[in-house]
C-alpha cells in the first residue's frame, strides 16, 4: 500500500506539471565579435539554473547569442543538457521563429499552457530608445555602433503586442522581463494581465546588474513583483527598473519624469558615448523650457518632502511631554545630490544658452594658390592648423625630400595658412563657435556630469521609489486586502 | 574539410578586411603622421597584422585634415589593385568621426565594397 502510494505520489509529481507553463530567454545580440563572452552572460547562467530547479513545472527555449564560445558553452551546458530546446542564434529569424513558437503553444488545441499557466519572456540584449510604440532590440547581426538610437538590423518589441493579447484571450499569465537599455519603453505594450517589466526607464541605459540579479533572485513560490523589488534592492549600477503593477506605474509616473535630468550623465563604453546629458543641456534653449525645468525641480522636492511625511511617524512616550518625530525615510541626501546637479546642469546651461551657434554646419571654401577644398565651419573650427603648420615647416627643414615632395608639403603649408586665415575669420565673425567647441570637449571629461554622480542619484533615487511603492501597496490592500495584480499573480 | 575551412576563412576576410576589387568603399581607419617620411598616411587595421598603409595625395590630406588622429569612415574611390598593404586612393568622397574600433570589436573596421568598377 505504502509502496503504491509512493509510485502514485512520483507519478503525479511528474504528471502534474509538465509542460502547464514554459520560459523563453532571448538576447545576447549586439556584442562585439571575436570576444569568448558576453556581458550577457550571467544571467543566461542564473535563468538556467532556474530551469534546471523547476524543470518539472517549466517548458524551456533559448535564442541567445551566436559566435561566443564560453555563452555558447553556458548555453549548452546549462539548458540543451536539461532538455531545453536551443533555438540557436539569435537572428532576426530566429527571434520571430521563436516568438512563434510562443504562439503557437498557446494556440494549440489543446493548448500547451493552459488557462491559468504560466508563460515568462526574459529579453536580455542592447537596446535601443524609443522606437515605435516600444524600441528595437540587438540581434547576433547587428553589432552595437551607437548607444542611444542601437545599429541597423534590430528587431522591434512592438510586435510583443500580439502574443499579449493571445496570452489574455487564452487567460495564460504573461510576463515580460526586458532587461535591455531603455528598456521602460516596452511598459508601453498594452496588456492589463501581462506582468511587464524592465531593467530601465524608457530614456536611460540599463547599464546595472538588474538582469543577472533579477534571474538570480528567481526561485520557486516567488512572485514576480517579489523579484523585481528584491532586485531593485540589490541591483548595482545605473538605470530606472520599473513594473506594470499599479503600484509601480504611479510610484513611476510621479518620480521618473521629475528624475530624468539628474541620473543623464557622460561615460564611455567600448569606445563609444554613453551621453544622454550633452544633448540635453543643450537643448534647454529657451525661457519656457527653463521655467519648466524649474517647476520639474520643485515638484520633485515636494513628492521628495511627499514621501518623507507619509513615512514619518510621531509618538508621544509616557514619560515625557514631548511629542516625538521620526522620519522612516530620509531623503535628505538626495535632495542634496540632486541640488548639486542641478546646479552644475544650470551653469552649463546657462553658457549653452549664451551661446549662437547658428550656420556652424555652413560649407566655406578655402582656396590657396595650388589646393581648394570645401570644408564645414564646424570642421575648420575644429582643426589645429597651427600644428599642420608646424608640421609642414618643419618637414621641409629636417626631412631630405625629393623635388616633388617639397612642391606638395609647400603648397600644403600654404593651404594650412590660407585655412588658419579663415578659421579666425569664421571665429571672429561668430565667437561663440570657438566657446561652444570647448564648452562640448569640457563637457566630455567633467567630473560633476559624469556616470558616478548620476549613479549615486540613482541609488539613492532608489529609497524614494521603494518608499512611494510600498505606501502605495498599503494603500491598495488597505481597501481590498485581496488585492492583487499580474506580476503579485505570477508565483514562479 | 581543410580545404574548406580556409575558404571559409578567406570568405569572411574578403568581406570587410581587404579590398580585392577596385571601386568605391566605405573604410574603417585613421589618418596620422607618417613616421617615416613627409606627409600623412590613412590607416587601416592599426596595429594589425593586416594593416592598410595608404599614401595621401595633397587633395585628400587637406581633406582629412580635420580628422588627424581621430577615427574615421571614409567614403573613397580605388581604380588601382592593391598589391601587399600598401595603396593611394583615387578619390576621397567624404568623411566623418566614429567611434573608434582598435580592438576590431565591431563593424567600425576594415573595407566595405559599396561599388565595384574595373581596375586601372
Amino acid at each position: 500500500m505504502r509502496k503504491t502510494l509512493t509510485i502514485l505520489l512520483i507519478a503525479h509529481s511528474f504528471t502534474a506539471y509538465s509542460a502547464e507553463n514554459a520560459i523563453y530567454m532571448i538576447g545576447g545580440g549586439g556584442e562585439p565579435t571575436g570576444a569568448a563572452t558576453t556581458q550577457f552572460d550571467e544571467s543566461v547562467r542564473a535563468m538556467g539554473q532556474f530551469f534546471k530547479l523547476n524543470k518539472r513545472k517549466y517548458d524551456a527555449t533559448i535564442s541567445f547569442n551566436g559566435g561566443h564560445r564560453e555563452t555558447e558553452d553556458i548555453i549548452r551546458t546549462d539548458w540543451e543538457y536539461e532538455g531545453a530546446r536551443v533555438n540557436k542564434n539569435f537572428t532576426k529569424s530566429n527571434y520571430e521563429k521563436t516568438i512563434q513558437e510562443m504562439k503557437d503553444k498557446l494556440n494549440k488545441n489543446p493548448p500547451e499552457i493552459p488557462e491559468n499557466g504560466k508563460l515568462l519572456l526574459f529579453i536580455n540584449t542592447h537596446g535601443g530608445e524609443k522606437s515605435g510604440n516600444t524600441h528595437r532590440i540587438s540581434l547576433v547581426e547587428s553589432p552595437m555602433t551607437n548607444m542611444n538610437s542601437g545599429s541597423d538590423d534590430m528587431v522591434s518589441l512592438d510586435s510583443l503586442q500580439e502574443l499579449i493579447d493571445l496570452a489574455e484571450a487564452k487567460k495564460v499569465k504573461l510576463a515580460i522581463v526586458d532587461g535591455s537599455c531603455h528598456s521602460g519603453n516596452t511598459l508601453a505594450l498594452k496588456g492589463p494581465k501581462a506582468c511587464i517589466i524592465s531593467g530601465s526607464g524608457p530614456n536611460h541605459y540599463a547599464y546595472s546588474s538588474f538582469a543577472d540579479t533579477f534571474a538570480h533572485n528567481m526561485f520557486f513560490g516567488r512572485s514576480l513583483e517579489e523579484v523585481f523589488q528584491i532586485t531593485r534592492d540589490a541591483m548595482l549600477g545605473e538605470g530606472f527598473p520599473m513594473i506594470s503593477t499599479p503600484e509601480g506605474i504611479e510610484t513611476q509616473d510621479k518620480l521618473y519624469p521629475l528624475l530624468t535630468p539628474f541620473m543623464y550623465y557622460h561615460d564611455e563604453y567600448r569606445g563609444m558615448q554613453l551621453d544622454k546629458i550633452d544633448n540635453y543641456l543643450a537643448s534647454i534653449k529657451t525661457n519656457e523650457m527653463m521655467c519648466q525645468r524649474e517647476v520639474q525641480y520643485s515638484e520633485l522636492q515636494n513628492v521628495l518632502t511627499l514621501i518623507e511625511d507619509v513615512n514619518t511617524i510621531t509618538r508621544k512616550p509616557w514619560w515625557s511631554s514631548k511629542v516625538i518625530v521620526e522620519k522612516q525615510v530620509d531623503l535628505n541626501s538626495l535632495k542634496e545630490k540632486i541640488a548639486a546637479y542641478k546646479k552644475t546642469q544650470d551653469e552649463y546651461i546657462d553658457k549653452f544658452r549664451k551661446l549662437n551657434i547658428d550656420g556652424y554646419d555652413k560649407i566655406e571654401k578655402v582656396t590657396s594658390t595650388a589646393l581648394e577644398n570645401y570644408f564645414t565651419r564646424r570642421e575648420i573650427v575644429s582643426t589645429d592648423y597651427d600644428a599642420l603648420i608646424a608640421t609642414k615647416t618643419a618637414e621641409l627643414r629636417l626631412a631630405p625630400l625629393t623635388e616633388a615632395d617639397q612642391k606638395n608639403t609647400i603648397r600644403l603649408r600654404d593651404f594650412y595658412e590660407e585655412a588658419k586665415r579663415v578659421q579666425q575669420r569664421i571665429i571672429k565673425e561668430n565667437p561663440d563657435y570657438g566657446i561652444y567647441k570647448t564648452l562640448v570637449a569640457g563637457l566630455k571629461t567633467d567630473e560633476k556630469v559624469n556616470r558616478t554622480v548620476a549613479s549615486e542619484i540613482n541609488k539613492e533615487a532608489h529609497i524614494a521609489y521603494n518608499a512611494y511603492y510600498k505606501a502605495k501597496q498599503k494603500e491598495i490592500l488597505s481597501k481590498d486586502p485581496k488585492a492583487s495584480n499580474p506580476c503579485k499573480d505570477f508565483v514562479l | 574539410m581543410l580545404a574548406l575551412l580556409f575558404l571559409f576563412i578567406g570568405m569572411n576576410l574578403s568581406a570587410a578586411t581587404k579590398p580585392s576589387d577596385c571601386g568605391v568603399y566605405e573604410i574603417y581607419g585613421k589618418m596620422t603622421k607618417n613616421k617615416k617620411g613627409p606627409g600623412f598616411l590613412y590607416l587601416v587595421n592599426q596595429g594589425t597584422l593586416s594593416e592598410y598603409k595608404f599614401s595621401l595625395l595633397p587633395q585628400h590630406e587637406i581633406k582629412l585634415s580635420p580628422y588627424i588622429d581621430l577615427s574615421s569612415k571614409i567614403k573613397a574611390r580605388i581604380n588601382k589593385r592593391i598589391t601587399g598593404y600598401q595603396g593611394e586612393f583615387a578619390a576621397i568622397e567624404s568623411a566623418e568621426v566614429v567611434a573608434p574600433d582598435a580592438a576590431m570589436l565591431t563593424k567600425n573596421h576594415g573595407f566595405y565594397l559599396i561599388s565595384r568598377e574595373k581596375c586601372q
